[in-house]
């Protein structure tokens, strides 16, 4: 007989003794143990395979014991449900694939992109609107060249309880025509000091993921291009199949073998989420490293309405970009940190000075910025039309005016030039109030 | 958006312009990594950006030239007691006038 068909099949040696341990036993022809199931009482205590020593332990509590190594091949454990996991060792883990830590963030700047859920304002403050070459929150800048027009601001609706309070909004005018050379995107500029480790120009070139939440009232398809200066684009693709809904998109890039890509104070990686783009941009394939000149015929073809109508509106936020191809929960800075992280690239506001009278009509005084910039700055002082310095008098100061000269800058702190409508008695010291400063050292 | 530029005066010690103001009032530092000052040394060249592309439109641009830096007018005794925060009649009174 080569097969035994039982419903049941019991180890009950003596009904009358149930204390006694009994055991299943199935071996081969050669007597052979293949599996050996040891009964207590209180339940299954051993089972062996292939012996009939214990391989799994299984307690009265139904607590399970390997009592050797496990290991799972290319396969995936799901669905496990608990509220601890202890006793784990890291020594042998070599790469962890882990999306949160007691279902919060994992620690350290894993986030290579600043602002990234679109809290810091400091040019507008949420308040104003911005179209070509604006920035809606510090660091994502709108470009565009065409007829169309793309205003963006700072906006408090975003995805319910994911804990984003701001996002970026755009919203459209239609274009007329397309010309060759007209786009339409949201831009941010990576420093090349932030992105070196990720060896991108290199056969180490590592893998990164770009996950963000976004919404749209224009369906269809969107490109997302992650790019050097534009030698090198890499463009994936995203749908917005449900209007007005807010979802999660995540993109994976691998690392690009080859081109430059500055790892210095320059541009590092270009990051552009594109709505249209003429036939010197438009083209290329979507998911493999291109290499262009200047961008062309980087972009391939999206199906997404968003300029070509007026009012599409258009949200983003919780825009993450991490090395690995796993996209994680978004990494939460605190508000004092991304302030910091954006003002090395520009900073705004009101400085209170001391300095002295120089020459005719100007006003030489110290200022000192809150960090290291990332190059020394533009500055400017032209909304300052209410500014004053105190000597024996006040005096305004000119809007317009502020200058740094002379490489009289150290990163955060150098001299500042300005312009006051009458004369300061020379080399006496006095103070100032400058009430809308702006210093910048945008990447582009 | 096209801009004009505008040399700003030295600052003793210097002799030279270091900086040059730009018709929106951003005053551009000659910083090699400021962003600004490599698209102000594109415009000298005569290259215009259009679109994502750099053209050359021209043989070249100049800045104007910076406002001269007249010389402080002498100050008059008065203006010289105001900077030291006095007035005529406390500095009467100091010497027992």
């Amino acid at each position: 007989m080569s097969t035994l068909r039982v419903s049941n099949i019991e180890a009950k040696a003596d009904a009358s003794s149930p204390t006694i341990d009994e055991k299943v036993k199935v071996t081969n022809s050669q007597g052979r143990v293949l599996m050996q199931i040891d009964g207590k009482n209180s339940g299954i205590t051993t089972i062996g395979i292939n012996t009939t020593s214990p391989v799994i332990t299984v307690d009265a509590n139904q607590n399970v014991t390997f009592n050797s190594n496990i290991s799972v091949s290319t396969a995936t454990i799901t669905n496990i449900n608990t509220t601890r996991i202890s006793g784990v060792t890291t020594a042998g883990i070599t790469t962890a694939y882990i999306t949160s830590i007691n279902e919060g963030p994992l620690s350290g700047f894993r986030n290579r992109l600043i602002n990234g859920d679109c809290r810091i304002d400091q040019r507008n403050n949420g308040t104003t609107s911005v179209t070509a070459n604006g920035y809606p929150v510090d660091r994502w800048i709108i470009k565009y060249v065409g007829s169309g027009v793309l205003t963006g601001i700072q906006t408090t609706d975003v995805p319910t309880g994911q804990g984003f309070t701001n996002a970026v909004r755009l919203t459209s005018t239609a274009r007329s025509t397309l010309s060759s050379g007209d786009f339409y995107q949201l831009t941010h500029y990576m420093e090349g000091n932030t992105t070196s480790d990720l060896n991108f120009g290199s056969s180490a070139a590592k893998t990164v993921t770009l996950s963000f939440w976004v919404k749209g009232s224009r369906t269809g398809t969107y490109d997302v291009q992650l790019a050097n200066t534009g030698t090198r684009t890499y463009t994936r693709q995203y749908t917005i199949s449900s209007a007005n809904t807010w979802q999660k998109v995540v993109l994976t890039y691998p690392g690009c073998p080859d081109g430059t890509w500055l790892t210095t104070n320059g541009v590092g990686f270009s990051i552009r989420f594109g709505f249209e783009y003429g036939s010197t941009y438009a083209g290329g394939t979507t998911d493999t490293w291109l290499s262009r000149t200047n961008f062309e015929t980087s972009f391939p073809s999206m199906t997404n309405t968003f300029t070509t109508n007026s009012n599409s509106t258009w949200f983003i936020t919780g825009i993450q970009l991490e090395q690995g191809n796993i996209g994680t929960d978004f990494e939460r800075r605190t508000y004092a940190q991304e302030l910091m992280l954006c003002q090395r690239y520009y900073w705004q506001g009101t400085l209170f000075t001391s300095g002295y009278g120089d020459t005719t009509n100007l006003y030489s005084a110290t200022v000192y910025l809150p960090v290291v910039m990332r190059s020394q700055p533009a500055v400017d002082n032209s909304a300052d039309t209410s500014g004053i310095v105190a000597n024996a008098g006040l005096y305004n100061l000119s809007a317009s005016s502020a200058s740094i000269p002379n490489n009289w800058w150290n990163g955060h702190n150098g001299l500042v030039n300005f312009t006051t409508t009458t004369q300061i008695t020379r080399w006496t010291t006095a103070y100032g109030r400058i009430n809308v400063f702006k210093a910048s050292a945008e990447l582009l | 958006m096209s801009f004009t530029y505008k040399l700003v005066a030295p600052h003793p010690p210097a002799t030279e312009p270091s900086c040059v103001r730009r018709s929106d009032g951003w005053c551009i530092p000659f910083d090699p990594d400021n962003s600004e000052y490599q698209k102000y040394l594109k415009w000298l060249d005569g290259y215009e950006l259009q679109g994502m592309q750099w053209v050359k439109t021209s043989e070249g641009n100049t800045p104007l030239p910076p406002d001269p830096t007249p010389e402080p007018e002498p100050l008059t005794p008065q203006q010289k007691l105001e900077a030291a925060g006095l007035s005529i009649e406390e500095l009467k009174g100091l010497l027992g006038l």
